[in-house]
């Protein structure tokens, strides 16, 4: 702790880092020369743990290769089908659920008993129903999607002002409209949340139905590089996958928060004035 | 009869008319025996697994591994948990890291530990460790930093020793938030636990299934998923009550 105290002193003549970014930094600094200095030491079978030039390299070899974008491609395919089915199918229910309580609430026990069940185990139920092919990868995405969105649903449509739907029912709105106008809007901030979760779990769903059985995409790509013991590549690919993933979280939080802070006044508004 | 009883009722009246009417489908040939597994051969294939002790042993692999996952992580989570918030620079510098790292598809990296390790019951321990390492660092670092100030004037105006502080005073108090962290990796790790049994073909519950759908076993493979959804809702649900019990102490 002395150490950094001096440096603070310091940090006027060089380059201004703040402890943290250095700590960082330096941290980040010691994995790679102790990955390295692993990778160079011998005492792992080749390639166990390849040198980061060679990851790099590989890394490179791939970005560069049209067919590794057929594979990427098909993973986004899957990934986007599944997802916006389940979602929907989740937002659907949620509403529905939330309209009709005492429906939602003896659904409720059936969606509760298998939320916790790690969603994976039912891929055998949907390779019998929808083939080996993509079919049953979209299915995956879709059943792990499903979950947290019509959840997060359910929880935000018991929050939803009342007055609101009491208000638009005076205008006689149709029950479409009282969806669009009524339940969407004050549904913003926890279908959002539930959306960016449920994108996370259809992502890694997706990946996981591809790495079991599959001829094609990104979880295919790994675990194929795997069994052909082609080490740098598999960690390329693992690369990839990660770095997407963790992308499409960090947009989906952005989006969340940004939502968060224009939605909330909004709906603090219309309350206060109902 | 109250609404709590009467969503009792109908949970329980629906579930008796979907078993009947997957029963009454697969007999009468509207649904193939090799996509739906009438409920009567799901039963005897569930009774089989248990008196034939294969699901016990499948039982004990994962519940064990799981375990095993759990206490490594725990006891390498708190003391970094602990050192995350007394090194206040390294507990912000690796926060961030720690939460993305929580929140990415971790489950993904297991081939890097495949790699690693072998196809063994180590890649499984490390997966389940990591799972459930992350959350528990993260919120014994929070439960240390948000203990009440009022506690710390009391222990100090007992002239409590620094140790003495910890031990007697911000542990306890932390403990409902260290817990949820323990919970959290609880409940993750069993999930990639089952998962990655699932994936490698290995023994326990999750390897159970897969073995049964390779061997185009339905009303096993039925049977093998109802245990896994029983075993987690029971899991979560002891796991909420601590909890509870916890914050109510």
């Amino acid at each position: 702790m002395a150490e950094i105290g001096l440096e603070k002193r310091s940090a006027g003549f060089g380059v201004r880092l703040s402890p943290e970014l250095r700590i960082q930094l330096f941290s980040l600094m010691g994995i790679w020369a102790l990955w390295e200095a692993m990778s160079q030491s011998g005492l792992f079978y080749r390639d166990i743990v390849p040198s980061s030039f060679k990851v790099f390299a590989a890394l490179g070899r791939h970005l560069v290769d049209p067919g590794f974008y057929v594979h990427l491609g098909t993973t986004a395919y899957e990934v986007a089908v599944g997802f916006t089915i389940g979602s929907l199918i989740g937002l659907g229910l949620g509403i529905l659920f939330g309209v009709r309580r005492f429906l939602g609430r003896v659904m409720d026990g059936y969606i509760l008993a298998l939320a916790p069940a790690p969603k994976v185990i039912f891929l055998p139920i949907l390779m019998i129903l929808f083939g080996v092919g993509p079919g049953s990868k979209i299915a995956m995405g879709a059943v792990s999607a499903f979950f947290p969105v019509v959840l997060s649903t359910v929880a935000g449509m018991l929050l939803v002002n009342q007055t609101l739907v009491k208000v638009a029912e005076s205008f006689n709105t149709s029950p479409l409209q009282m969806v669009t106008k009524v339940y969407l809007p004050s549904l913003v901030l926890p279908v959002i949340t539930g959306l960016r979760i449920g994108l996370g779990v259809a992502i890694i769903g997706t990946l996981i139905a591809e790495i079991k059985l599959s001829n094609a995409g990104l979880g295919f790509l790994a675990i194929q590089y795997y069994d052909l013991f082609q080490i740098p590549d598999m960690y390329a690919v693992i690369i990839v996958i990660f770095a997407i993933a963790m992308g499409v979280n960090m947009l989906m939080s952005r989006l969340n928060d940004r939502l968060g802070r224009r939605g909330m006044p909004a709906t603090a508004e219309v309350s206060g004035a109902a | 009869m109250n609404t709590g009883m009467k969503v009792m009722v109908a949970v329980v009246a629906s579930l008796v008319v979907l078993v009947a009417a997957a029963e009454g489908a697969v007999q009468v040939g509207w649904v193939s025996p090799f996509i739906l597994a009438p409920p009567s051969q799901i039963w005897e294939a569930a009774v089989d697994l248990v008196v034939g002790e294969k699901l016990g042993q499948a039982f004990i692999d994962t519940i064990g591994v799981t375990l095993i996952a759990i206490a490594l992580a725990i006891g390498i989570g708190l003391p970094c948990g602990w050192a995350l918030w007394r090194f206040e620079r390294y507990g912000r510098a690796y926060e961030g890291w720690l939460g993305a790292l929580f929140a990415s598809p971790k489950l993904l990296l297991y081939p890097l530990f495949l790699v690693m390790l072998g196809r063994n019951l180590g890649t499984l321990v490390v997966m389940g460790f990591v799972t459930a390492t992350i959350p528990i660092m993260l919120k014994t670092r929070e439960g240390l930093m948000t203990v009440s100030p009022v506690l710390l004037n009391v222990g100090r105006s007992f002239n409590l020793s620094q140790r003495q502080l910890l031990w007697k005073v911000m542990f306890p108090s932390a403990v409902p938030v260290i817990f949820t962290g323990i919970r959290l990796g609880m409940i993750y790790t069993l999930i990639a636990i089952i998962a990655l049994e699932f994936l490698l073909d290995f023994e326990g519950l999750g390897g159970m299934v897969g073995e049964m759908y390779d061997r185009y076993n339905i009303p096993g493979m039925y049977a093998a998923i109802i245990f896994v959804v029983l075993l987690c809702l029971v899991y979560f649900q002891i796991v909420q009550k601590i909890q509870s019990w916890l914050r109510s102490v």
